[in-house]
């Protein structure tokens, strides 16, 4: 019987890709690998438990060869699905880079082979953060506070804010704009000018977030727009429903 | 009515918004591009919905005419200038300010810009003009705009327009020249077909120019796109598609929009409309409109002149495959890109991972439905590996019925109507 190796890693792309560094010797002896985002909530029988840290070193040694053998497509699609919520990411990302590299066929299509159970997976992760990420660059709302800053509070399934920050760092150059991601109370911060970063466990003081009265002015035109951009005669409320479901608008100006 | 002088901007944006709803195109997809770091917006090729209406419709665009003054008595329109509604118009500088500080705000993806005519064509387009103008080099505003041409503006306007512009457009209205003739009497074929056709050449010319050197300002650089009126001229869907089949091909547009018509004003060359505007009849449009542009469908394929209108329980595609039984069962390890797509529960997206995925081996009908194939649509159309999923017998009558089952099922189909086939006296009950 092989042997099992859970490698306990950190929930990040670096971690991952640390994981994937180190499982790959393991693999290559015959022995199965799964990677775990943080300790598993139940331990197994006959299977090693291993602590792997993050290294960058070796997360950027994965991710230049996939960039290099599989090319940068690839590598991005990888990169969203290391942004899911789904506990076994890890372990379709070291397989699927195992079938990758294992040289069956044009290997920077390897995503392609959906036949393969990891890389579904993998397309089906890939699918619903590229999803979820694609609503927020529109649902994103932006309220005007003090000091003529943008502040936004978010509350997505994944953690997409990594993916959401380039977007905006280059439509709103010259803003000094905040994204808060309040189910993982990380932010993202734009200071006006320079370039966008996180900050994780960030704490707001909600006095301090309070618009300014210029900001009504708009939130109540908007609103109008809204209502009266409707057709009333073609009224369709499930159509509604199913594009912008409820769990998203309690984040959005015009239905508060 | 009495156009007030002091009017908040809050009211006019009711009334020119409340006007230009009717205008179907709210998209801002078909051109990328990055801001240049300085000024505020830029584009993304995918576009991006920032909410939805009531109606179901995406709200994409802040969406707003210019001015609801129009000296046009065009019949099927709210702002005619014979109907008694209240009136407004924006100021360039008002307009911008609006745009500027709902985008900031993430709350719109750009600006889509008409307008009634006021006083003359040309002295309309050339507010829409100055209004653009200021937006893109006063605010330096990267976002999406989508502009109107005025049907009957000059030459040099609307291609000076052109440039600050991502997409513009020109509704074509009415499938046919009688139907616009009747129902827009200061519209005529020749004003909206001619700025459609200038915008394609110069597109074209853009388009070499660019291929020289790349800095030229780009010209309509998101394509153009049109309307047309669905149910008030008494048209046939034969002529709708086959005219929007036309425009692509020889008008190279990007898009055309089908507007069920919404009977705003009472009149007697209009249909009067009990049951509300024709949506299902709308949304066969568009299904047939994507199997032109996408599905290497013809329009005389889909309808004839002999069978002019859509099946209303059956979608277009479903309703050709049953129509074409003897190029069925296609075998998905073999077949190409465009045979694929022409079986029923196959789209663009699936076909390209079946091409995909079978590369690495012989796909079965497990993997097609991981994958996203519609298998109860697609079963009686395909083999895999040379099986079909059960045997079923290949005719019209037995698949048709099959297919409504299972819509009915899910209910999904509320149109159906109650019997799918006229039943025959004579075939049916065996009578001579």
């Amino acid at each position: 019987m092989e042997e099992k190796y859970v490698l306990i890693c950190s929930d990040s792309l670096e971690g991952i890709f640390t994981g994937v560094y180190d499982g790959w010797k393991l693999g290559n002896r015959g022995m199965q690998v799964v990677l775990s985002m943080g300790q598993p909530r139940q331990t197994e029988f006959f299977c090693q438990y291993q602590t792997v840290d993050v290294d960058p070193q070796k997360a950027e040694k994965v991710a230049r060869t996939i960039r290099r053998e599989l090319g940068q497509d690839t590598y991005e699609q990888l990169c969203y699905a290391a942004c899911s919520t789904q506990e076994d990411k890890g372990t379709c990302i070291y397989y699927a880079l195992r079938e990758g590299l294992s040289g069956k066929g044009n290997r920077r299509c390897v995503l392609e082979n959906l036949k393969n159970p990891y890389i579904l997976k993998i397309s089906k992760m890939r699918q619903t953060v590229w999803h979820e990420m694609h609503r927020f660059l529109g649902f994103v709302r932006f309220r005007e506070i003090k000091n003529g800053i943008l502040f936004s509070e978010i509350g997505p399934d994944n953690p997409i804010l990594p993916l959401l920050g380039p977007h905006f760092a280059d439509r709103l150059p010259g803003e000094n704009w905040m994204i808060y991601d309040e189910n993982r109370r990380d932010a993202l911060i734009h200071p006006a000018g320079k370039p966008c970063y996180i900050r994780r466990q960030a704490f707001l003081e909600t006095q301090r977030l309070e618009g300014v009265q210029k900001d009504e002015v708009y939130v109540a035109l908007w609103k109008e727009f809204c209502r009266s951009i409707s057709v009333s005669e073609r009224e369709n409320l499930r159509a509604q429903r199913q594009n912008l479901p409820h769990k998203y608008r309690k984040y959005l100006t015009e239905f508060c | 009515m009495l156009i007030q002088e002091q009017m908040s901007l809050e009211d006019k944006l009711h009334i020119l918004s409340d006007a230009a709803k009717y205008d179907v195109a709210c998209t801002s997809s078909g051109h990328e591009r990055n801001g240049d770091g300085k000024g505020i917006g830029n584009c993304m090729n995918a576009g991006i919905c920032h909410s939805f209406s009531a109606d179901g419709r995406c709200i994409t665009l802040l969406k707003v005419l210019f001015t609801n003054e129009c000296v046009f008595d065009c019949k099927y329109c709210v702002n005619r200038s014979s109907n008694d509604v209240a009136r407004a118009s924006f100021t360039p500088e008002e307009l911008c300010r609006l745009t500027i500080e709902f985008y900031r705000r993430n709350y719109i993806e750009g600006l889509f810009l008409s307008s009634g005519v006021l006083h003359s064509p040309d002295y309309t387009m050339g507010l829409l003009y100055e209004t653009v103008y200021r937006l893109r080099r006063q605010y330096s505003f990267q976002g999406y705009i989508h502009l109107k041409t005025i049907p009957g503006a000059s030459a040099h306007l609307v291609e000076q327009a052109g440039y600050l512009a991502d997409r513009m457009s020109v509704n074509l209205e009415f499938p046919t020249a009688e139907g616009l003739k009747r129902l827009a009497p200061h519209k005529s074929r020749k004003t909206i077909l001619e700025p459609m056709r200038r915008i394609q050449l110069r597109v074209g010319e853009n388009k070499r120019e660019l291929a020289v050197s790349p800095h030229t300002p780009r010209f309509v650089p998101a394509g153009q796109s049109t309307q047309m009126i669905v149910g008030a001229s008494g048209e046939s869907d034969y002529q709708i598609v086959s005219v929007a089949e036309s425009l692509y091909k020889k008008f190279s547009l990007k898009r055309v929009f089908y507007s069920a018509f919404v009977q705003v004003n009472p009149d007697l060359e209009l249909p009067a409309s009990y049951q509300g505007p024709p949506l299902l009849r709308e949304h066969r449009l568009y299904q047939a409109d994507w199997l032109l542009r996408f599905y290497g469908f013809a329009a005389d394929e889909l309808l004839t002149p002999q069978r002019p209108n859509f099946n209303v329980s059956l979608d277009p595609k479903c309703d050709w495959a049953v129509g074409h039984l003897e190029r069925f069962p296609v075998e998905i390890n073999q077949a190409d890109y465009y045979t694929l797509l022409r079986v029923p529960g196959i789209g663009t997206k699936s076909a390209r991972k079946i091409l995909g995925a079978r590369r690495y081996g012989n796909l079965d009908f497990e993997d097609l439905k991981k994958m996203g194939v519609v298998l109860k649509r697609a079963m009686y159309f395909i083999t895999c590996k040379g099986r079909m999923l059960f045997s079923i017998k290949m005719d019209e009558r037995t698949i048709t019925r099959s297919i409504l089952e299972s819509q009915e099922k899910k209910g999904k189909d509320v149109f159906r109507t109650e019997e799918y086939r006229q039943m025959s006296l004579f075939a049916d009950m065996g009578l001579k």
